[in-house]
């Protein structure tokens, strides 16, 4: 049993109702939430203090052209909000904007985070082409997390709930929509509300079927993916089509370097260098930067990688982006026993820890046995 | 007028701290070494300083001093005579210099090459002139006197001129105004060894096996046998002291040998380890928990009341494994083992009896030079000082605080500071002009013509895309050539300058200082092996050429983009806020307030003296309450010593050198705010109260120790059988650490008590009787105090509170009842209930036991030793814990961390403005790129770096950056950057490397 609220009805309403209900309390003001723009017909996330913004608003968005973590880095990173404001959000952009908080770049007391089953998002460039049918169908699939033709990374997702928000929403294998805090501040805002009532925690065999999907794309993943990118001159084929328009990190939430390395100066190479690497190699590919900008991104943010599929989203060219940082995220995370988003502790870049340095402590001939 | 320079005689760690901190103080120093070489006489440290080589960051302190010219050392000295008073003494020393002078030497081995000798010896041939030890990273050359048949080739082909043959004896006249002795180490002989057939192939000294490990760390190889080379599975490990009266033991003894079973157990967990002691004695941080975890690693424990061990051939080559023989609980067991580690204890200074007359100093009963008590080695001669194990067996941090202690008070005998480094040559602005590359290839005087086709490659380099100036020169390590070289670089007019030439590491701060001398600043500089990265790595000549270029075009791309920036100096702040009113607190601002330091003493209390009032005497019979009140006396006698009583730290802002506090006394409502540079912990702790346990609390029969003493001293007791028991409350799983005191305390009382004639029992797990402390124990067993040993997991029980009566079962197995009337127990100290809040309030660390984070935290000493020898005093934030708040220890050790702390802030707190320890080297912010993340605050090892909170940026307290780099690595768009790293250097750099 847990503390929360229960709704009937669709999910996006009750979600709707829940954060104009959280909007009444003395401590909050506003909220962060997707809206669909009609003129465009795509999504934005919207910062309210109106209830009929809320109203009018989309919680459970069919794509994600920008990571909602952006938005709250963007909101709170010079200063924290003078009071929170509800955030409704995917797990992922959760996962993210706990991730930025770790380094200062989101303020997460500002925000109180709602979040909910997701089933993923389909990908901006295919949505747009067909706005109506998919949003028609991404509504059918929604209860039962099953809509297809979404992001490759979402179909992979195994961490699809809401449970790291405050406020997590289910609904997915169940017939009403429960609401549950989860999170000390959200037992008080609850209980402050006087809406605080004992919930049942939803059995997790609800959701075992899709849980088992995603593992088995994951591990397909795994596998298949894997093996497109197994050598450096694989690697270099997949990556033939990268433009080096940095697109992927510009819309990254984790890349939240005010200038991106691969940007400045310091790959400002003088003409008799390329001359040297040319002459060296053979032959120079142009743009010349582009596998070391992808290795040097997936050194410094693989770690924090919530494997959200916003960079594949954006790239022009169809580069499988969010597959090759998410198989590699995977491995560097496995080296730290370490989930972005919902451990707790820092960041292991963050972390020393004696034992980490026991490999350089052995001998060379040891080390090479 | 007083003189003002300082003579250290001897080389153990203490005196070469002393004399690093004189000459940070601003004093020279002369350093005496008996041997012909940096590490003859062996330093209790094995892993410390190795031949001069600090292995916290590389510096060579010696080196380094000697090049400042704070400090001389003369080689195989000897001090013929002493003359004069504390201030002016003349001291007149026989001396003679190394064959070859370490300063010149570019070693290049010529020498070796000319030599016609050959010798045979048993590890292979060598030439009668020879490179000492193989491993070392200063390559000492050494004369085999037996074979030299002082033809003087080497002298002939030494290109700088550095080596003679013969070098005279010299008589020297110093004159000196203080007299540190800082004799070293000695290990016991293979003759004090016999007992455990040391002569045996076999059985090998703990010390033999870490000098043999020092560069390769502690590996499963290390382990291989001297017979037969084979990995050694079944050993053993014996604290030798403890069953060898030759030998004196220290408190590191037990450690060592705990750290070391355990460390073969975690390299090679099959094998088996018995490790042999009587008593545990680690009482350092964290000793005991290293003791737990031997013992949970697999290591069995062997208490055995003797041990010895048998060789049937105790000769060299004997394939015979050694046998150890040992008596456990009163029965003879015998035990064969493929490697025996004896961890030795130290014996008396063999030149004892000659310092004494030359220095009137005086040996005490066991031959080690007495110091009077509550002092840094103060002898009975005034301005004489005996520091380190020269006055008795001591562990590694003790030894490194007495030469902070010492180089503090001995500046009480000293002149005016004789001792400033000089100031760099003038620097031209070179801004604005356009790029000129010059490329200086050393020749080192010719050597390098042999293997390289130097014209080829000033050819090649010359058509470098930036290069303005190609040149060969002779060398850049000795004055001339240094000079000649700066004349060159100006005369050739380019604003950057490639310097290919040996070896950086040891020459680094020379070829500095040759750029600065052409006006340029190092920073527009880069420096390149020729001989460590390509002559002496490769053989084929055309791949030596190949790798030359691509080395000096790497360089001539960095300096390219290179920009001169001067060192940043950051201001200090001038105060100390001494935090605590008790003896280490009090001592703290005694020393710094006598040396002209302007000190507020906090004391939370109304009285000062802390828990230093409960006490009379210690063991030695040394009368503590009169010296508490003099200090108490000098302290609130002093100018510079403001007192608050009643107040307390509220709040902390700052960084070290920069600390703006704020103390409240809440009774008064008074609230005062101060400005430091240095805070010093001295907060105390307390007693453990063992409320409940054996009654205490419930009749007065029962006591802790410390009440104990107050009713003797009091005339109290008249009880005629009294029982102790040690370890109440201490070394479990609430609080796993000894407290170093209780024993000695109980001792002391026991002897009080047996010498009234009451009957005396102590029971006890493990009795720690460190350094003479054991001669006490020996004097109770004669004044008929009982000894009773009982088991950790079955403490003594109380069977009747009336009349007392007390059950135990020894470790024999056998069950006692004991009758009392009396019953003391021997509580821990524990931690301060308040150090937790101050903890954050200071965003300064405990330790896992809960007192304060320290230098001497690391344990065992080769961790201990990284932190303790950092390269300045500021790493630890500028926060410094002294006494009980430190971790338990006596009055006397109490006032020895005050007297280190006062040292180390003696070196920074006067100085109004800190460059960074590697001048213009420093790590920056390019501020338009930070976004405030504070990845480089966390990972900054000297706490350089911290928020700016308005800004969002990281800034950079420069005074603290060792210009480590670990802020460049941990940030991802090189917001942090190293000034001699940045990353438009950096990878072009990478490129034409790559050629």
């Amino acid at each position: 049993m847990a503390l929360g609220v229960i709704y009937t009805g669709e999910p996006e309403a009750a979600i709707k109702d829940f954060v104009k209900l959280l909007m009444k309390h003395k401590d909050i003001q506003g909220a962060v939430i997707p809206v669909k723009m009609e003129r465009e017909g795509s999504y934005a996330f919207v910062f309210t203090k109106s209830p009929e913004v809320v109203d009018k608003s989309s919680p459970i968005a069919p794509v994600m052209p920008v990571q909602g973590a952006r938005v709250l880095s963007k909101l709170t990173k010079r200063k924290p909000l003078t009071k929170p404001a509800v955030a409704v959000l995917k797990p992922c952009e959760v996962r993210a904007a706990r991730e930025l908080s770790k380094i200062n770049q989101v303020c997460m007391e500002s925000f109180i985070t709602v979040s909910f089953d997701c089933p993923g998002v389909y990908p901006t460039k295919s949505f747009l082409k067909n706005a109506d049918a998919l949003e028609e169908e991404f509504k059918k699939g929604l209860k039962g997390l099953s809509v297809s033709g979404v992001r490759p990374l979402c179909e992979s997702c195994t961490y699809f709930t809401g449970e790291f928000a405050d406020f997590e929403v289910q609904f997915a294998g169940i017939n009403e929509v429960r609401i549950i805090a989860r999170s000390q501040r959200a037992e008080a805002i609850l209980k402050g509300l006087g809406k605080a009532e004992e919930v049942e925690e939803r059995d997790k065999k609800a959701i075992e079927a899709v849980l088992e999907a995603r593992k088995k794309a994951k591990e397909a993943l795994k596998t298949e993916f894997a093996e497109k990118v197994s050598t450096p001159e694989k690697l270099l084929s997949v990556l033939s089509s990268c433009i080096n328009c940095h697109n992927c990190r510009s819309v990254c939430p984790i890349c939240f370097c005010r200038e991106c390395f691969f940007d400045s100066d310091s790959l400002k190479t003088p003409p008799h260098l390329y001359l040297e690497r040319a002459s060296r190699k053979g032959g120079l590919r142009f743009m010349p930067d582009t596998l070391l900008f992808h290795l040097g991104r997936m050194n410094h943010m693989s770690l924090s990688c919530v494997s959200c599929g916003t960079c594949e989203d954006a790239c022009p060219n169809m580069v499988p982006v969010s597959r090759l940082f998410a198989l590699v995220s995977e491995r560097t995370r496995a080296i730290f026993d370490y989930v972005p988003g919902i451990d707790d502790r820092p960041s292991p870049f963050l972390e020393y820890r004696e034992e980490e340095l026991e490999e350089y402590e052995m001998p060379y001939y040891e080390a090479r046995s | 007028m007083a003189e003002s320079t300082v003579l250290v005689y001897g080389t153990n760690l203490a005196g070469y701290r002393a004399a690093y901190t004189l000459a940070k103080m601003g004093y020279k120093t002369v350093l005496l070494n008996r041997g012909s070489y940096v590490d003859q006489f062996k330093n209790q440290a094995l892993a410390q300083l190795p031949l001069d080589f600090c292995w916290a960051c590389g510096h060579m302190p010696q080196r380094l001093f000697i090049g400042l010219g704070a400090l001389q050392v003369f080689y195989n000295a000897e001090v013929l005579s002493v003359e004069g008073e504390p201030g002016n003494f003349t001291v007149k020393v026989r001396k003679r210099d190394q064959y070859v002078n370490n300063l010149a030497c570019t070693e290049c081995e010529a020498c070796i090459r000319a030599c016609p000798i050959e010798v045979e010896t048993e590890n292979g041939k060598r030439k009668a002139i020879y490179v000492i030890p193989e491993i070392a990273w200063e390559n000492i050359f050494m004369i085999d006197e037996e074979h030299c048949t002082k033809c003087k080739k080497c002298e002939e082909v030494c290109p700088t001129k550095c080596l003679a043959v013969e070098r005279p004896t010299e008589e020297v006249e110093l004159k000196v105004g203080a007299i540190i002795l800082a004799l070293e180490y000695e290990e016991p002989t293979e003759e004090d060894l016999e007992k455990f057939a040391y002569s045996h192939p076999n059985v090998v000294k703990n010390s033999d096996l870490a000098r043999r490990s020092l560069l390769t760390n502690f590996v499963k190889n290390s382990l291989a046998r001297p017979s037969d080379g084979k990995i050694a599975k079944k050993i053993a490990v014996i604290a030798t002291p403890q069953y060898n009266d030759r030998e004196f033991e220290s408190y590191n003894t037990t450690v060592s040998a705990v750290y070391r079973a355990y460390k073969i157990k975690e390299i090679y967990p099959e094998a088996e380890v018995v490790l042999f002691m009587r008593d545990f004695r680690g009482y350092g941080k964290g000793h005991y928990r290293w003791f737990e975890r031997a013992l949970e690693k697999g290591v069995r424990l062997v208490r055995a009341e003797d041990v010895r061990v048998k060789a049937s051939e105790a000769k060299k080559r004997s394939k015979d494994n050694p046998v150890v023989v040992y008596s456990e609980k009163g029965k003879e067991n015998e035990e064969s083992f493929e490697l025996v580690i004896l961890v030795t204890g130290q014996k008396a200074p063999s030149g004892m009896e000659k310092i004494a007359k030359v220095f009137g100093v005086e040996a005490d009963e066991h031959g080690f030079c007495r110091v009077k008590p509550f002092t840094a080695g103060e002898t009975n001669v005034d301005g004489v000082y005996a520091i380190g194990e020269f006055t008795g067996p001591k562990g590694n941090p003790e030894i490194v605080w007495e030469g902070y202690g010492a180089a503090t008070e001995i500046r009480r005998f000293l002149g005016d500071k004789n001792f400033a480094p000089s100031p760099p040559p003038p620097l031209r602005n070179v801004s604005g002009e356009p790029v000129k590359v010059g490329v200086f290839i050393c020749s080192c005087f010719g050597e390098f013509n042999r293997f390289l086709d130097l014209e080829a490659l000033k050819e090649k380099v010359a058509k470098i895309p930036g290069v303005a100036h190609v040149e060969i020169i002779k060398g850049c390590c000795t004055p001339p050539t240094m000079k000649d070289t700066a004349e060159k670089i100006k005369a050739s007019g380019v604003n950057r300058v490639v310097l290919a030439v040996c070896t950086p590491l040891q020459k680094l701060l020379k070829y500095r200082r040759t750029v600065m001398m052409a006006g340029l600043n190092p920073l527009l500089s880069e420096f390149l092996r020729l001989r460590e990265d390509v002559i002496r790595v490769h053989e084929d000549k055309d791949k030596m050429l190949e790798k030359a270029y691509a080395l000096i075009y790497g360089g001539v791309e960095k300096v390219k983009r290179a920009v001169a920036e001067p060192p940043p100096a950051g201001k200090i702040k001038s105060g100390v806020i001494v935090l605590g009113g008790g003896a280490a607190g009090l001592e703290t601002a005694r020393l710094l307030a006598e040396r002209g330091v302007q000190v507020y003493l906090v004391e939370k209390g109304k009285e000062l003296g802390g828990l230093a009032r409960n006490l009379t005497k210690d063991l030695e019979g040394d009368d503590i309450k009169s010296h508490l009140e003099s200090l108490v006396k000098a302290v609130e006698e002093n100018e510079r010593i403001k007192v608050f009583k009643g107040y307390e730290l509220v709040e902390l802002e700052g960084t070290a050198g920069r600390y703006f506090g704020m103390i409240e006394n809440k009774e008064e409502g008074q609230s005062v705010a101060l400005e430091a540079g240095a805070i010093v912990l001295a907060t105390g702790a307390q007693e453990f109260k063992p409320d409940g346990l054996y009654g205490y609390g419930e009749t007065d029969r029962v006591m802790t120790q410390s009440e104990l003493e107050r009713a003797i001293a009091e005339g109290k007791v008249n009880a005629k059988k009294v029982v102790m028991i040690q370890c109440v409350g201490s070394r479990n799983k609430a609080r796993p650490y000894c407290s170093r005191v209780c024993c000695s305390h109980a001792l002391k009382n026991a002897i009080d008590l047996a010498e009234k004639g009451a009957e005396v029992t102590i029971l006890y797990r493990d009795l720690n009787t460190y350094g003479f402390k054991e001669d006490y124990r020996k004097i109770a067993e004669e004044k008929g105090v009982k000894f009773i040993r009982f088991d950790g997991s079955n403490y003594p029980k109380l069977v009747s509170k009336d009349p007392l009566k007390i059950e135990v079962e020894t470790t024999e197995g056998e069950k006692l009842e004991l009758e009392a009337d009396l019953l003391a127990l021997s509580v821990g100290i524990v931690p301060n209930p308040d150090n937790k809040k101050l903890s954050e309030l200071l965003k300064f660390n405990l330790d896992p036991d809960g007192f304060f984070d320290s230098d001497a935290n690391a344990c065992p000493f080769e961790e201990a030793i990284k932190r303790l020898m950092k390269p300045f005093e500021l790493s630890t934030k500028g926060i410094f814990a002294v006494g009980l708040a430190h971790s338990p220890r006596s009055y006397t050790e109490a006032l020895l961390t005050a007297k280190d702390a006062a040292g180390k802030i003696l070196t920074f707190i006067t100085k109004p403005q800190l460059p960074p320890p590697n001048a213009m080297y420093v790590s920056a912010v390019r501020e338009s790129k930070c976004t405030g993340c504070g990845m480089c605050v966390t990972v900054c090892p000297y706490y350089a770096r911290s928020i700016d909170e308005e800004r969002k940026i990281a800034v950079v307290t420069p005074y603290l950056c060792d210009s480590c780099g670990a802020c460049l690595v941990a940030c991802p768009s090189e917001a942090a950057y190293l000034r001699d790293a940045r990353g438009e250097m950096m990878i072009p750099y990478i490129d034409a490397l790559l050629v």
